[in-house]
C-alpha cells in the first residue's frame, strides 16, 4: 500500500515537472532564467564539449591515432572542436549590433550588409554545417571501419 | 557590399538534413560495433558519444530545417517559442559529451589500472608458482634424504624442514621458535651461530645434543637464500647418536679389555706371590701349637693374604678374566637358599622382602659368581638406606623382553630370567647412575666402599651373558635389574650340576698317588709339593713343561696325576697336557692358575670337564681338587 503511494507520488511529480518544462514563457521561474542566461547556458554547454573532446584528443595516446579508423575519429574531433569554436563566437555575435547587418523583407532574412570582418567572419560561421557534416561524416567512416574489422574477426 | 543570404538558408537545411542522416546511420552501427562488446569500455564510450552526438544532431537537424521553414512561411513568432527548446537539447547534449568524455577518460585509467595490476597479479602468481614447484622440488630431494634439514630464519622460527626432522621431532611446526622446540629452551641458546650465518655467511659445523629429540647430530650450519629471496640458515643434522653410543662401547670395552690385561697379568704373578703365603701359613699353623704366641701372627699373615687374594678375584671379576663354573641351577632355590645370608648383610631397621617367581627358573650360572653379585647389590641398597627402610628382591621370567643394556647398549632377545633388587632409598640423578658400573666409582665415603662392587657385578652378569640395568629417580629408590638367559636356549648350553661345595677346611683327605707338579714359580712349586708331600702324596715335580714332558716319556716312571700350572714361559698347561695325555692316554688333569687367559675357559667360562684349582689355594681346597680330579 505504501509502496503504490510512493510510485503515484513520484509519478504526480514527473508530470508536473514536465508541465513546467514544456510551458516556459507562462511560468515565473523561467520569466526570471530568461534573456541572456540562456546564452550563456548554451556558451558553457560549448565549452564544456570543448573540453570534452579536447580531453579525449589529449588523453587518447599518440599511439592510438595511428591504428584505422582511429584517423577518421581523430578528424572528427578536430573538426568537432573547430565547429565548437565558429559556433561559440556565432551566438556571441548573434546579439552583437552586428545583426543589425542582416537586410530583412518583411522580417525574414535576404541578405547581409558585409562592411567589416566580424561580419565576414559572421557571415561565414552561419555556414557551421560545412564543419558539422564533414565531422560526422568522419565519425561515420571511424564507425564504419571499427564495424568492418569487428565483422572480419567474427 | 551585399551578401545573398540564401547559402546560409541552403547550407543549413540541407547540412541539417544530411547530419539527420549520418546521426541516424552512425548510432546505428555504433549499437552494432559494441553490441557483442558489452565490457569493452572503447565501444561503450563510442556508443554513448554517438548518441549523444545522435540527439545533438537530430535536435539540431530538426531545429534547423523547422526554423527555416517557419521563417520562409512567416511564422517568425512561433520559432522563437520554440527555439529555446532546440537550444536547451542542444546544450544538454554538449554537456553529456563532456561528461562522457571525461568519463571516459577516466573509465580508461581505471581499466588499464586493472590491467595492470591483473599483468602484476598474473606475474606475482607465476613467480609464486615458480618458488612453490621449487619449493616442492626441494622438499621432495630433503624429505628422501636421511639427514633431519631445517631452515631457521633470522628471528630464530622454523621456516622449513624435511619428513626426517618430522619423524624425530613430532611437535616441530613451521614458525616455531627453535631453541624452544629441539632445545628446550625460552631464550636462544648462548652459543647460537644464528647471526654469524645468517648475517656474515659463515658456515659451522659441530656436534650437538638435542634435547627436544634426545639424539646427537653432526650439524652443518650453512648461509642460504632461500626461494623467498630472505636470507635464512639451512641446517644438516646426520644422527650420530648411535656411533656415539657405539664410539663409548669401543671406548667401553677398550678400557675393559685394557684393565683386563692389566689384572690378569697383575693377577698371574701376586696370586703366585700369595700361594706360598698363604700355603705355608697353613703349614706352620699346623705345626705350631695354637696356645703359641706366633699362632695369632701366622693368621694375620694368612688372612692379609686371604683379603689380597679377594681383591684380586674382584678385579678379574669386573674385568670379566674371572674363571667361572657354570652349572644349571634354579635361581629362585638359589636365592631361598642365600637369603638369610642377605638378611645377615643389613641394619634391623631394613625389612628384607622376597617375591619369587612361581615356576623354577632356570639359568646356567656360577652359583657362588651370583651370590656375590647379589650380596653386592643388597649392601649398596643397604648403604643407600642410612634410615632404613625396605629392600626387594624379585623373580620373574620374561618370555620375550625388550633389552637394552645400559652399558654396553646390545640388544638382547628371548626368554630371560629377571632379578630385581629394589630398595626405596635416596635413589640417584642420572650423572651418577650412568657411571654406577665404573670401577672405582663411589658415592661412599672414604674407606666405606671400594668402588668395585658394581663393577664386579657388572662384570659377573656379562660374563654369564646376561645384562644388568639400572633404574633410578632422586627420593624415589633404586631398582637393579639382573637378565640372565634361561638355561637350553642355547644349544648345547646345558650343563648338568656339578658338586661345587666349598672346601670344609675342617675335612682334609689325603692320598698315596703319584702327582705330577709342573709350575714354573719355585714358591708356589715349593709350597704345592710340600703340601701334597703333607697330604701323604707322591710327587715329581717339573719346573718346566719340557722337563715334565721328559719325565712323562720315562718308561719306568708312573704318575697318576698331572697338577699343572696354566701359564708357563715355555708353554701352557693345556698344551702340556694334551702331549703328556698322547704318551699316557688315561692322566688325570688338574690345572691351577691365579689366571687363566682363555687357556681352558672361554671369556672366564671353564670348558667342560676341567678340573680346575683357583691360586692362591688353600691346603683344603688343594687337597679336595686332588681327590676330585684323581675320582
Amino acid at each position: 500500500m505504501l509502496q503504490q503511494r510512493g510510485r503515484r507520488t513520484v509519478v504526480d511529480f514527473i508530470l508536473l515537472l514536465s508541465l513546467y518544462l514544456l510551458l516556459p514563457t507562462t511560468a515565473m521561474a523561467v520569466q526570471s532564467h530568461g534573456g541572456i542566461e540562456g546564452v550563456v547556458s548554451h556558451e558553457l554547454g560549448h565549452i564544456l564539449f570543448f573540453g570534452g573532446i579536447l580531453f579525449i584528443l589529449i588523453q587518447g595516446g599518440i599511439d592510438r591515432w595511428k591504428a584505422p579508423g582511429w584517423h577518421s575519429f581523430q578528424k572528427f574531433l578536430y573538426l568537432t572542436l573547430l565547429w565548437n569554436i565558429l559556433t561559440f563566437i556565432e551566438h556571441i555575435l548573434d546579439i552583437s549590433p552586428i545583426t543589425d547587418n542582416i537586410i530583412r523583407i518583411n522580417g525574414a532574412a535576404s541578405g547581409f550588409r558585409l562592411d567589416s570582418a566580424v561580419g565576414a567572419f559572421y557571415y561565414l560561421s552561419r555556414l557551421d554545417h560545412l564543419v558539422l557534416v564533414p565531422a560526422l561524416y568522419f565519425l561515420m567512416r571511424a564507425l564504419q571501419i571499427w564495424t568492418k574489422k569487428t565483422g572480419d574477426k567474427a | 557590399m551585399i551578401l545573398p543570404w540564401w547559402p546560409i538558408i541552403v547550407v543549413d537545411v540541407v547540412g541539417s538534413l544530411l547530419i539527420l542522416a549520418m546521426a541516424f546511420r552512425c548510432i546505428i552501427m555504433a549499437r552494432k560495433w559494441s553490441h557483442d562488446s558489452p565490457d569493452d569500455s572503447f565501444k561503450h564510450y563510442i556508443n554513448m558519444l554517438t548518441m549523444t552526438i545522435g540527439a545533438f544532431a537530430i535536435s539540431r537537424g530538426i531545429g534547423h530545417v523547422v526554423k527555416q521553414a517557419l521563417l520562409i512561411s512567416d511564422q517568425a513568432a512561433l520559432w522563437n517559442q520554440l527555439s529555446p527548446y532546440s537550444s536547451a537539447v542542444n546544450t544538454a547534449t554538449f554537456i553529456m559529451i563532456a561528461a562522457f568524455s571525461i568519463y571516459f577518460n577516466r573509465q580508461t585509467k581505471i581499466k588499464l589500472q586493472i590491467e595492470k595490476s591483473a599483468i602484476d597479479l598474473e606475474t606475482t602468481r607465476a613467480a609464486a608458482n615458480i618458488a612453490e614447484e621449487n619449493e616442492n622440488r626441494l622438499r621432495t630431494i630433503f624429505d628422501n634424504m636421511e639427514d633431519a634439514i631445517y631452515l631457521i630464519n633470522a628471528d630464530h622460527r622454523i621456516c622449513f624442514f624435511n619428513r626426517k626432522l618430522q619423524t624425530l621431532l613430532p611437535h616441530c611446526v613451521i614458525d616455531a621458535p627453535c631453541y624452544e622446540v629441539m632445545m628446550e629452551r625460552r631464550s636462544p641458546c648462548p652459543n647460537c651461530h644464528n647471526n654469524e650465518v645468517i648475517e656474515n655467511g659463515q658456515a659451522f659445523n659441530h656436534e650437538v645434543y638435542i634435547p627436544g629429540m634426545n639424539r646427537i647430530f653432526n650439524m652443518s650450519e650453512i648461509p642460504l637464500t632461500w626461494i623467498d629471496g630472505k636470507r635464512v640458515k639451512l641446517n644438516v643434522g646426520r644422527d650420530i647418536t648411535e656411533q656415539k653410543q657405539l664410539e663409548d662401547q669401543l671406548r667401553h670395552s677398550q678400557k675393559m679389555e685394557a684393565i683386563g690385561t692389566l689384572a690378569g697379568g697383575v693377577a698371574h704373578d701376586i696370586n703366585n706371590a700369595l700361594t706360598p703365603i698363604i700355603g705355608y701359613s697353613e703349614l706352620i699353623l699346623l705345626t705350631l701349637n695354637p696356645d703359641s704366641p706366633l699362632t695369632p701372627k701366622i693368621q694375620h699373615i694368612r688372612q692379609s693374604a686371604r683379603r689380597a687374594s679377594e681383591l684380586i678375584s674382584r678385579i678379574l671379576a669386573f674385568s670379566r678374566r674371572q674363571v667361572i663354573l657354570q652349572e644349571e641351577r634354579d635361581i629362585n632355590t638359589l636365592i631361598r637358599d642365600t637369603a638369610a645370608m642377605f638378611r645377615s648383610l643389613i641394619e634391623e631397621n631394613i625389612t628384607f622382602e622376597l617375591l619369587l617367581a612361581d615356576q623354577p627358573l632356570r639359568v646356567l650360572v656360577d652359583a657362588s659368581q651370583i651370590e656375590q653379585v647379589l650380596a653386592n647389590l643388597v649392601v649398596n641398597a643397604r648403604d643407600a638406606m642410612a634410615q632404613g627402610g625396605t629392600i626387594l628382591l624379585e623373580t620373574e621370567l620374561a618370555e620375550n623382553p625388550e633389552i637394552i643394556c645400559q652399558s654396553c647398549g646390545s640388544k638382547a632377545a628371548g626368554p630371560h630370567v629377571l632379578i630385581l633388587v629394589s630398595d626405596s632409598g635416596s635413589g640417584m640423578r642420572s650423572e651418577i647412575s650412568s657411571r654406577i658400573f665404573e670401577p672405582y666409582f663411589t658415592t661412599k665415603g672414604l674407606n666405606k666402599g671400594t668402588g668395585l662392587g658394581l663393577a664386579m657385578a657388572h662384570g659377573i652378569i656379562h660374563q654369564h651373558g646376561g645384562h644388568i640395568n639400572v633404574s633410578s629417580e632422586p627420593g624415589m629408590g633404586t631398582t637393579f635389574t639382573i637378565y640372565l638367559p634361561v638355561a637350553g636356549t642355547k644349544e648345547g648350553e646345558s650343563i648338568e650340576a656339578s658338586d661345587t661345595t666349598p672346601a670344609d677346611p675342617t675335612l682334609i683327605i689325603g692320598g698315596s698317588e703319584t702327582i705330577l707338579v709342573v709350575e714354573d714359580d719355585d714358591q708356589v712349586r715349593r709350597i704345592t709339593v710340600d703340601s701334597l708331600q703333607a697330604l701323604g702324596y707322591q710327587v715329581l715335580v717339573a719346573d718346566t713343561g719340557k722337563k715334565a714332558l721328559e719325565i712323562a716319556a720315562q718308561p719306568d716312571c708312573r704318575f697318576d696325576l698331572l697338577l699343572t700350572d696354566v701359564i708357563m714361559p715355555d708353554t701352557n698347561g693345556r698344551q702340556l697336557a694334551l702331549e703328556i695325555q698322547q704318551i699316557r692316554p688315561l692322566i688325570r688333569v688338574l690345572y691351577m692358575s691365579g689366571y687363566t687367559d682363555n687357556v681352558i675357559a672361554h671369556h672366564g667360562v671353564l670348558d667342560q670337564g676341567i678340573h680346575f684349582l683357583n691360586k692362591p689355594f688353600s691346603r683344603a681346597s688343594l687337597a679336595q681338587k686332588i681327590r676330585e680330579a684323581l675320582g
